[in-house]
């Protein structure tokens, strides 16, 4: 059973390693690079609304629609890519389901009537304000670069390492009477394979790597030293009373 | 004797039930106490600046300035021509912005701020800065700050040591040494900066050709934070170390600001100066978006599944005790507010390993014959990879290490603490 688990493991480590050289790792959007428009309507939005006019502006493509104020009235929407044709569509078709076109015509119109009455003074207010209102959505188009995994594994790397370091001299010290040397290879060979075999099924199955991953990636590389300790100590144990025995 | 047991696994299962009550239901003076754990930027809102390389303006306007000295020779052919700066290639400018990137991580992690992340495009120079709503959004526009600072004479205008002479800048609030509070910036400059100061000349020479004491002082990007006498800069300085008072105050508002803001000039000087200039182009909020409901119901089905494995594997015997880890991860969650620990999506997952280890514990309690407290007593030991990890992760400057660190070592101890006085009962029946 162990050898045929043995077995499997390498083969889906290899078909990971050969996934990962022609495609790479499938990485989330949020840690690829991507555009964020920042549509700020100036009133209450319903996610579900804005969903349903980024399904019909950008098709297929993968959205993510996130709150872009602390007062809820401006969307930010998170996608790969978005032409000018389509922020236009983007921009007119917010402007018609939230009615933005006749609330600027009120405020335009509530501006003039305020310079009407104070005629010398708001001349040159007057003026800019019509070419604000002019733009009635100004919808900005942000540019967020990737972040690499390499990266993101940055911040983590060495405190694991030298984590991963101190366990490993503990293992050797602790179980120095099975043999060192095997207990450092056998330590080393586990998690490798563990974190390989963890790596090799996400690449495989696609599933977008984001922070939850990577958690998961750490969380396995705990388990798998706390499972390591539970062998070696009842390896230990039972030399230990193999040996009270034969004496 | 039956009796005396059948009461103590009842009061152990009442007792599981309240802490989960006040944990998961806030049933303590009507509050949510579990609303009231602290969460990190994966759960909660964040500031995120975008950043354009300033030196496309500058090269227009070094176009212009070309084009302007271009027709200024043709006009008067005698004055010599100026040679064009060489363009750097693309390799070289990725290079500087990957500097750049590094060299603003180290700012924001000098800064304190727990959780950062920088993104770079390589081609283009954009950068983009995201952190915590609830982290000083002022660091977004210090961080991209140039960061050329020196020490200069004022008089001649002459810069007596430039960012190279910088060994160490650190701030700090002196409290004790002080009558009211104050708020130091500390620079240790390198060998060569204290030679420097051993050697300059502290006199200059005024417009009517006396020698006169010069006034030298510390600048950061053409703004004069501190100035005094040459002599009595010299006389500090020359040993290696100067020590320059920014605020003195009572106040705590203005001198908690004051910090930071030392705190920030330090990161930007001790880092170097910038190969890049950056302007801020936007800083937006985002709300993360964490769907709160797929988490719980993926607890629960993992739980159920574990919940279902040990039942049909020990029967009766399981069942309790099982039922008791929903104690445990509340009364984890509830020492968690005191101990002012941020959830992120690691201290999650702490979470989860410490519950499945204490899964393990209980399974291999009831396995075998002995008492629980043998198998406990036996299995912490295992736990020491653990600990060990969860040290070292605690001393790590990054929020989500950390909390992984903090949430595994109170695991331990709540463990310790839940398994001795409610998990033995009902283990034990």
């Amino acid at each position: 059973m162990k050898k045929k688990l043995c077995i499997l493991s390498i083969i889906i480590i290899i078909a990971g390693i050969v996934m990962v050289a022609v495609k790479g790792f499938n990485v989330g959007l949020e840690y690829k690079a991507h555009r964020a428009l920042v549509v700020p309507m100036g009133t209450e939005y319903s996610k579900a609304d804005i969903k349903g006019i980024t399904n019909e502006v950008f098709g297929k493509q993968k959205v993510i629609i996130k709150n872009g104020s602390i007062y809820n009235d401006t969307a930010v929407i998170e996608l790969e890519n978005a032409s000018d044709e389509q922020i236009n569509t983007l921009r007119d078709k917010v402007i018609e389901k939230y009615n933005l076109r006749a609330k600027a015509e009120e405020l335009k119109a509530e501006q003039e009537k305020a310079a009407a009455e104070n005629k010398t003074e708001n001349t040159e207010t007057t003026e800019k304000k019509e070419l604000t209102n002019d733009g009635i959505l100004k919808i900005e188009n942000l540019e967020i670069p990737r972040v690499t995994l390499l990266d993101l594994s940055k911040q983590y790397s060495w405190y694991v390492l030298v984590a991963t370091v101190i366990i490993l001299v503990y293992f050797m010290f602790e179980y120095r009477k099975l043999n060192a040397g095997m207990v450092l290879f056998k330590s080393v060979a586990l998690l490798a394979i563990s974190e390989l075999l963890y790596a090799a099924i996400i690449a495989l199955v696609r599933y977008p790597i984001d922070k939850v991953i990577i958690a998961a990636a750490v969380a396995i590389y705990i388990s798998v030293l706390t499972y390591l300790n539970f062998v070696f100590a009842k390896e230990k144990a039972e030399k230990f009373s193999k040996t009270e025995k034969s004496k | 004797m039956k009796k005396n047991n059948t009461l103590k696994i009842v009061l152990a299962m009442l007792v599981v039930v309240l802490v989960s009550l006040v944990a998961f239901g806030g049933v303590y003076q009507g509050r949510k106490l579990l609303k009231g754990n602290l969460f990190g930027s994966d759960f909660k809102a964040k500031q995120v600046a975008t950043y354009k390389v300033e030196e496309e303006k500058k090269s227009e306007e070094k176009a212009t300035d070309t084009a302007a000295d271009a027709n200024k020779q043709e006009e008067n052919s005698a004055e010599p021509t100026n040679a064009p700066e060489p363009t750097k290639t693309a390799e070289e400018k990725s290079k500087m912005y990957k500097e750049a990137k590094n060299k603003i991580e180290n700012r924001l992690r000098d800064m304190q701020v727990e959780e950062f992340l920088v993104r770079l495009n390589e081609d283009t120079g954009n950068l983009a800065i995201e952190i915590p709503n609830d982290a000083d959004v002022a660091a977004l526009y210090r961080v991209v700050n140039k960061g050329t600072a020196e020490i200069q004479n004022q008089n001649t205008k002459e810069t007596i040591i430039g960012n190279n002479g910088f060994k160490n800048i650190t701030a700090k609030l002196e409290t004790v040494n002080t009558s009211v509070p104050t708020v130091i910036i500390n620079i240790e400059f390198t060998n060569e900066a204290k030679n420097t100061f051993r050697n300059v000349n502290p006199n200059y020479k005024d417009d009517s050709g006396t020698e006169q004491e010069a006034t030298f002082a510390f600048i950061l990007n053409g703004q004069t934070l501190y100035t005094d006498s040459a002599n009595s800069f010299i006389e500090t300085a020359k040993n290696g170390n100067l020590n320059l008072n920014m605020t003195q105050t009572k106040d705590q508002e203005k001198l908690d600001k004051s910090y930071k803001e030392a705190l920030t000039l330090a990161a930007v000087i001790k880092s170097g100066e910038l190969p890049v200039a950056f302007n801020v182009e936007t800083v937006q909020y985002v709300q993360n978006e964490v769907n709160y409901k797929a988490i719980i119901v993926t607890a629960i089905v993992i739980g159920a599944i574990l919940f279902v494995i040990a039942v049909l594997k020990f029967k009766t015997k399981a069942i309790l005790p099982c039922l008791s880890l929903i104690g445990y991860v509340a009364s984890l969650l509830l020492v968690l507010i005191p101990a002012n620990v941020k959830l992120t999506w690691f201290s999650v997952m702490g979470i989860a390993i410490v519950t499945i280890i204490n899964y393990a514990i209980i399974i291999q309690s009831i396995s075998n014959d002995k008492k629980f407290m043998q198998n406990f007593v036996k299995t912490l030991s295992v736990l020491l990879p653990c600990l060990i990890a969860a040290v070292v992760f605690c001393c790590a400057p990054y929020l989500e290490l950390a909390s992984l660190g903090v949430i595994i070592f109170w695991g331990v101890i709540v463990m310790f603490v839940y398994d001795v006085l409610i998990t033995r009962v009902l283990v034990n029946k």
